[in-house]
């Protein structure tokens, strides 16, 4: 009788054994194949990666309520420690912004009527979303932050991304109501920009350093360290002449740039609308009266 | 591969380090400031999947870790299958290898953990050069290294004391 419970338990033994073996490898096959379909269709980890999104920004959201909390207590402690000379610096800084308000609005007219005199088509504001940044931008070997606004909220993929310094970044992904930003600094982004003192163009290239590479300058440019830079809007994903930062050199000569946004402290940010021009074969054909083209 | 079952009646208790691990990686994906913006981040489910494996393995079954490393990937916006292949291989070592004494005394476990980390933040590297077409800038993955290292001793001393609380059976 003992020894068949003996053989019933080794037996038993045995097949949990072998259970967990299979366990292990399944679970091992399944991870190389999302990895391998990944590596192969980049669109595979974009969608898999919002549906899960959709239901862990709510949850990072709960979670890290405690550590928004603390970030406001801190502020408010800070301000009130720094209060007067906050209040103070404040105060010149509305009378500056006060005395530029009409030299602006000059030339916010200055610019419709030469726009106007050029026919060039008005300048208007896409519309703007504005969401939370909810995870830490920076890991390793990727910079990108996960957004509480989705498709639901009208985000699409490839729209630029925003905060009050500057551009951070543009859609990469978007669920239902979350979406994924990539950063300037991402080793994936490459933007246009152009070098708003001198009119260089170049192609801005995110490397996961804090400091994103002006790539493909002129060899003659004159750019200088401290000089703006600002989207090109060449090829019509970001809009023209949005703050990027300024321009660095490294003793190696290498040009980057600074972003103007703090990547590591990113909180609200704004998604911008911005639709991307038709490519040509895709826009309407303009019908041309006869007699236009014609000399008189 | 050994038996991993554990003798002490779990229950539906048992679903606890299961539960740590996927709030260790939603925390992790949390803006703390803790690397002062040196592009690192806190290894927390790493942490947390580490001290179970090496305290309790029957309670982290390998389907866990694929759950735990998929959420860690959807957070992190990791290449899918990267972090579970990680904590996989974690688990393979820690039980292959017999390698139990990590739960035998903090300073082992210690020492354990900060080899353990080492090795997946490489791993790390090397599958996400593989991916991306070229090697990454190094210097954060020792910056997350050194966190994780710094960071073991609370997040042990939390779970080892969860584990007593809630498990009842002081082990290491």
């Amino acid at each position: 009788m003992s020894r068949i419970l003996r053989r019933t338990n080794e037996n038993a033994t045995l097949a949990q054994m072998l259970l967990q073996r299979l366990d292990f490898i399944a679970a091992v096959f399944i991870s190389l194949a999302l990895l391998i379909v990944g590596k192969i269709d980049d669109g595979f980890n974009q969608r898999a990666q919002a549906v899960i999104a959709d239901v862990a920004v709510p949850a990072a959201e709960f979670i890290g309520k405690p550590i928004v909390w603390a970030g406001e207590i801190s502020d408010l402690v800070n301000a009130y420690l720094v209060e007067s000379e906050e209040n103070a610096r404040m105060q010149a800084e509305n009378t500056r912004l006060r005395q530029l308000e009409p030299r602006l609005l000059q030339l916010i007219n200055e610019n419709e009527r030469l726009r106007d005199l050029l026919s060039l088509p008005p300048v208007t504001d896409s519309p703007v979303i504005t969401a939370r940044s909810v995870t830490y931008p920076g890991s390793p070997f990727l910079w990108t932050t996960l957004l509480d606004a989705g498709a639901a909220d009208g985000v699409k993929p490839y729209q630029p991304v925003i905060d009050h310094n500057g551009v951070i970044g543009r859609i990469l992904s978007v669920g239902d109501s979350s979406s994924r930003a990539l950063l300037i600094t991402d080793l994936n982004s490459r933007v246009p920009v152009m070098v708003l003192e001198t009119g260089d163009r170049a192609i801005l290239e995110g490397d996961n350093s804090r400091k994103p590479q002006l790539a493909f300058l002129e060899a003659a440019h004159k750019v200088e360290p401290g000089f703006r830079v600002v989207t090109s809007g060449d090829g019509g994903v970001f809009p023209p002449l949005l703050p990027i930062g300024v321009t660095e050199i490294e003793e190696t000569g290498m040009l980057r740039v600074v972003p103007s946004a703090d990547m590591a402290r990113l909180e609200y940010v704004q998604i911008i609308q911005h639709e991307e021009p038709a490519a040509p074969e895709e826009q309407e054909p303009v019908a041309v009266p006869e007699n236009e083209g014609a000399n008189p | 591969m050994r038996s991993t079952s554990s003798k002490v009646p779990h229950g539906i208790l048992g679903i606890v380090p299961f539960l740590l691990a996927i709030f260790g990686a939603v925390v992790a994906s949390l803006p703390l400031g803790i690397d002062g913006g040196a592009n690192a981040g806190l290894p927390l489910s790493l942490i947390i999947v580490f001290f179970w494996l090496a305290r309790r393995p029957g309670l982290l079954p390998s389907l866990a870790l694929l759950f735990i490393g998929l959420m860690h990937d959807a957070l992190s916006g990791a290449p899918f299958g990267l972090t579970a292949l990680a904590f996989l291989a974690v688990r393979a070592f820690i039980l292959e290898q017999n390698v139990f004494a990590f739960s035998q005394s903090f300073l082992l476990g210690w020492i354990g953990f900060a080899a353990m980390c080492a090795g997946v933040l490489l791993f790390e590297w090397l599958v996400m050069s593989w991916y991306l077409g070229k090697f990454l800038f190094a210097p954060p993955f020792f910056i997350e290294l050194l966190i994780g290292i710094l960071a073991y001793p609370p997040i042990a001393a939390i779970c080892g004391w969860l584990d007593f609380k809630v498990f009842g059976i002081r082990k290491g």
